[in-house]
């Protein structure tokens, strides 16, 4: 029997099934934070940063809420970006060992690896809007309306940025395949 | 890049077999651990506003049980003393006390009531079941949610003279609701 001051009985529970959770969503979550962030560093960072306000914040919340975790990876992307201590370390960071530090997007895969190299580069020279929409959708699995939610946009410019978005990758893609 | 990939439909299907790198999970128990960790640091600092945060005596439903449990106790040590008034009852009472419904005759020869000295000792709440109702009620801007704990309080209280404890067990519900703080 437990004393009276160690009954707290939701916090592990609660933890285990945030960590089966995360699990399942932390690479979609670390896709979107690497389109909002300069590293892959960074975006780790804003991940782990996300998952603590939204532990501390809804205290309640027995899975972490996606829309409010996209939401917290891009306000915590802002805040990062803003931080100008944290930026001269990066620019520095980045001036060592640049390659190092822009790890694949995706699962290695030994078939799959020029497709993943071409599709990487062409997403990065999409806009930062496009590129967040279409992980989201793409990858992330959300609908339209979860993603205007998240993002705090409307459906419609979620729709047009995605529809452009895409067709500008698959033009980048033709290109380079050609 | 396949041909097919023209296709609009084709090309996000493609896109979406190419996996996002996943991360390994000795970073993601990390990163809840991390998240914990300063979530304890916060509560050190600041008072939490959430009930079932705050521990079973700083929590409102729990207090009014132990409460409730208290008066109960003193109710069944005054019946168990002004039955034990009578002459009929020489019989002792055994070392330990189980008590189901309190209102059952064990203590008819309860001679501790005389000096009734019971003291909560422990206090063990154990999640059953807990439902997470989602977003259920805006005001202003602020989204509320609303979730339901179930749990048993099994209660230990005893007298430390004579070694006599009592327990019993109380199923309640929590159904709080907590205002989501969005950014």
């Amino acid at each position: 029997m437990k004393t009276v001051e160690n009954c707290k009985p939701s916090d592990d529970l609660r933890a285990e099934i945030w960590k089966r959770w995360l699990k399942e969503h932390s690479a979609k979550l670390l896709l979107f934070a690497r389109q909002v962030t300069r590293s892959a560093a960074d975006a780790e960072d804003v991940v782990q940063n996300a998952i603590a306000r939204q532990w501390g914040r809804d205290a309640a919340a027995m899975e972490p809420p996606m829309g409010l975790m996209i939401c917290s990876i891009r306000r915590a992307a802002i805040d990062l970006g803003r931080s100008e201590t944290r930026r001269q370390i990066r620019e520095q960071h980045y001036s060592d060992s640049m390659l190092q530090e822009m790890g694949s997007f995706f699962e290695p895969d030994f078939e799959k690896a020029d497709q993943q190299q071409l599709v990487q580069q062409a997403m990065e020279e999409l806009s930062q809007p496009q590129r967040e929409v279409i992980v989201l959708k793409v990858w992330g699995g959300l609908t339209y309306a979860e993603i205007a939610s998240a993002l705090e946009l409307s459906i419609n410019t979620v729709g047009s940025r995605y529809r452009y978005g895409l067709a500008a990758l698959k033009k980048k893609l033709g290109v380079v395949v050609s | 890049m396949k041909e097919n990939w023209l296709e609009e439909s084709e090309f996000e299907e493609g896109l979406r077999k190419l996996r996002p790198r996943a991360v390994p999970p000795s970073v993601v128990d990390h990163w809840v651990k991390a998240a914990r960790d300063a979530a304890m640091r916060d509560r050190n600092d600041v008072p939490v506003s959430e009930g079932h945060d705050r521990g079973v005596f700083g929590n409102k439903t729990c207090r009014r049980s132990v409460w409730l449990a208290a008066a109960l106790i003193l109710l069944v040590g005054l019946v168990g003393t002004l039955m034990v008034q009578g002459p009929d009852e020489p019989g002792g009472l055994s070392e330990v006390v189980s008590i189901s419904d309190p209102l059952i005759s064990p203590l008819r020869g309860l001679k501790a009531a005389e000096g009734f000295a019971f003291r909560p000792e422990a206090l063990e709440s154990q999640l059953i079941h807990a439902s997470d109702d989602g977003i259920v009620a805006i005001v202003g801007d602020v989204p509320f949610r609303r979730v339901r704990y179930q749990l048993v309080d099994a209660y230990r209280w005893s007298s430390a003279p004579d070694g006599v404890f009592l327990e019993y067990q109380i199923p309640r519900e929590e159904v709080l609701l907590l205002p989501v703080v969005t950014y």
